[in-house]
């Protein structure tokens, strides 16, 4: 097949063989969008179901996740109309009052690994960042974690506030304190217990 | 005397090496201290402190000034001195916590898990009282106080519903002083509070390497009014910490060393427990594990570079599940970690009643770990040897084909043997005629009966009216 060898470098992480294959691709007259669509982004669904098998690990996605936006990088400027990551956009931060955000970190790389445009604001984020950061970006989802229960209340605010604005984004959350019944009281349009489930959720949304 | 157990993964070798690479991280490359008036404080100490960025670092002046000053035994006291007790205590034996912030238990009566409340916190805090191999009540998420003063209204609970010792933490910023202010309410006066602190206090490291506002503004209060700090630093290898146990190690020593000596700086002789509570990431999942044999080492190499290394008195996460159900898994992590923790040092065993998680937990796991810390301490204690134990006489006079049932010899130590009330103790067609309970059957019954007799600490009306004010003003001031 085209892409053969360009999918085996990204899903083996070699980020030098992924950006000489994609120059080579180009050199040899084809489409970017093409490289784009079979080459890298089928090559990330290969490693997504690896992971989801227990056969990847989560550094090894992760490596394949940055051979992957290497080869993107010499795309980019030539694909016009296309979402920059393929399969939407993702605001995602830790919100305000609370700075753990390990869960959060691994949740972005994952969205990443997965082929998510994301946009990391961090932590301690406050519902009005969050706003005008889903606005900037065109977001399609805006992701919100919380380890602490004091900051949970933050997240009904940023929800509230993503109506106000008339954000089509969906919001999701998650995190140590979070309970679907929560998110659900709060009328977020999503949660995920983990890292792993929170890219099920956000493929899913956007489907 | 009989001598305790010991496991020791770090040769004297090691820990020193350990020690060397702290101090080089700790002098060369700092930790970033992220509140202002802790900032101007370690400057006045003696810490080089960059406004700017926030980091701090310490010279080995500091360190050395500090390891001088911590003392070496902390005493822990609750509101009633009955239940207080010394770290390390001169035996050898250990002190238990209960779990803190949960929000949910597994609920015997419902099936099922359910909410904390209030109310059901006020009866886990009853329970710690009656049970009599837990030392230490840690704090919850009663689910149904309002989110932003959940700590306060959980204290509340605490020292109403329990004279022992409390285990403390914040859960943010604003929340602080009224948790001092409730502490105070208690006591009743700074100097009471002085004289008997109520609590260990938890402020926590940002792994790796920060240290939040509301840490040091924990720290700070606990040099004001001289409450017994158990720092602790919570990395998660592989994620927030390197991959490797001897490199979470590392930076779990580098960030309590910082605690210890930031304790000291803010107050010489500021007690100090050096508080244990890594996990592992799997990194085929995400998940983190409390409860696995990488996880175990590092807490034990930790609890052993504190106890050998430092001289101060140590805690560790040591009753951690990473199953939900009190089943097999649970009851092989809640002997393996207890086991090897408390012979690698660790004086205060944390965890007792939790499951799977961080914000799960069951009344009736409680009574079940109150059972199994028995066991676990009768079995560390070791064996005491003597001519009367060894018992030389004894086996000569009864000789071959002898016996000893009715010898005085054994009349004397016939009730010496650890014999825990809920394992079985009986023969096969016994326990099959009393019904076949398995170990959560029979300890569902055991709490239950217990449950009968669960009392509220009693408090003068206008103490309980003080405290109940000061839950009032956190309310006004912190719900938005």
């Amino acid at each position: 097949m085209a892409f053969d060898e360009l999918q085996k470098a990204v899903i083996e992480g070699d980020s030098d063989e992924s950006v000489r294959l994609v120059q080579q691709h180009l050199d040899e007259g084809k489409e970017a969008k093409d490289i784009l669509d079979n080459g890298l982004i089928a090559a990330m669904d290969v490693v997504g179901d690896l992971f989801g098998k227990g056969e990847l690990f989560i550094p090894e996605m992760l490596i394949a996740a940055e051979a992957m936006q290497d080869g993107l990088a010499l795309l980019k400027p030539l694909i016009v109309d296309q979402e920059e990551g393929g399969k939407g956009t993702v605001v995602i931060g830790a919100v305000k009052g609370d700075l753990h955000d390990i869960g959060k970190n691994l949740v972005a790389l994952m969205l990443e690994g997965a082929g998510f445009n994301v946009v990391d604001l961090g932590a301690d984020v406050t519902p009005e960042a969050f706003v005008a950061a889903a606005q900037e970006h065109k977001a399609d989802v805006v992701g919100m974690s919380a380890l602490l229960v004091t900051t949970m209340p933050q997240m009904r605010i940023t929800v509230s506030r993503m109506r106000d604005a008339g954000l089509d984004a969906k919001a999701i959350v998650g995190g140590a304190p979070l309970t679907q019944a929560y998110a659900d009281e709060i009328q977020a349009d999503g949660y995920a217990s983990d890292a792993p489930g929170a890219v099920v959720l956000c493929k899913k949304l956007l489907a | 005397m009989a001598r305790t157990l010991r496991v020791q993964p770090l040769s004297s070798d090691d820990i020193a090496s350990i020690f060397d690479k702290a101090a080089h991280i700790l002098s060369e490359h700092g930790v970033k201290v992220d509140y202002e008036k802790a900032l101007e404080r370690l400057a006045d100490a003696g810490a080089q402190v960059d406004m700017e960025t926030r980091m701090v670092r310490f010279p080995k002046e500091t360190l050395d000034a500090a390891l001088a000053s911590v003392p070496r035994a902390v005493t822990v006291k609750g509101g009633h001195e009955k239940h207080d007790f010394t770290v390390p205590d001169p035996s050898g034996k250990f002190f238990s916590t209960t779990c803190v912030q949960t929000m949910r238990y597994l609920d015997p009566d419902a099936g099922d898990y359910i909410e904390n409340t209030k109310q059901r916190f006020a009866e886990w805090c009853q329970l710690v009282e009656a049970l009599p191999n837990i030392d230490v009540c840690a704090i919850q998420t009663p689910m149904d106080a309002p989110s932003e003063t959940a700590d306060v209204h959980a204290l509340n609970v605490q020292l109403q519903n329990t004279s022992k010792p409390l285990m403390l933490l914040a859960y943010c910023y604003e929340s602080v002083p009224y948790l001092f202010d409730l502490m105070l309410a208690r006591a009743g006066s700074v100097e009471a509070l002085r004289e008997r602190p109520l609590l260990l206090i938890n402020p926590t490291s940002l792994s790796p390497l920060v240290y939040k506002d509301m840490d040091m503004a924990q720290l700070l209060g606990a040099a004001e009014y001289n409450i017994p700090v158990a720092a602790n630093s919570l990395p998660v290898a592989g994620a927030t910490s390197p991959v490797t146990i001897a490199g979470t190690v590392l930076l779990e020593v580098v960030e309590l060393l910082a605690f210890l000596v930031m304790s000291q700086m803010f107050k010489p002789g500021l007690p100090f427990i050096a508080t244990v509570f890594n996990t592992t990431m799997d990194l085929g999942t995400g998940n983190a594990l409390l409860a696995n044999s990488e996880t175990i080492l590092t807490r034990a190499s930790v609890a052993q570079f504190f106890k050998e290394g430092i001289g101060v008195p140590v805690e560790t996460f040591s009753l951690m599940a990473d199953s939900y159900v009190p089943d097999g898994q649970t009851a092989a992590e809640k002997v393996l970690q207890p086991t090897i923790l408390s012979m690698a040092g660790a004086d205060i065993l944390y965890g007792a009643g939790r499951l799977g998680g961080s914000t799960l937990a069951s009344p009736v796991q409680l009574v079940i770990d109150d059972r199994l810390l028995a066991v676990v301490k009768r079995t560390v204690a070791g064996v005491q040897i003597d001519d009367d134990t060894l018992a030389m006489q004894e086996i000569i006079e009864a000789g071959p084909g002898g016996h000893y049932l009715r010898r005085k010899h054994t009349l004397k130590h016939c009730r010496e043997m650890l014999r825990p009330d809920l394992f079985v103790p009986d023969v096969l067609d016994n326990w099959i005629n009393a019904g076949r309970k398995d170990l959560q059957e029979r300890a569902i019954e055991l709490y239950r009966e217990l449950r009968k007799d669960l009392q509220p600490v009693e408090l003068p009306d206008d103490v309980k009216r003080d405290m109940d004010n000061v839950v009032k003003a956190a309310d006004k001031a912190l719900i938005k």
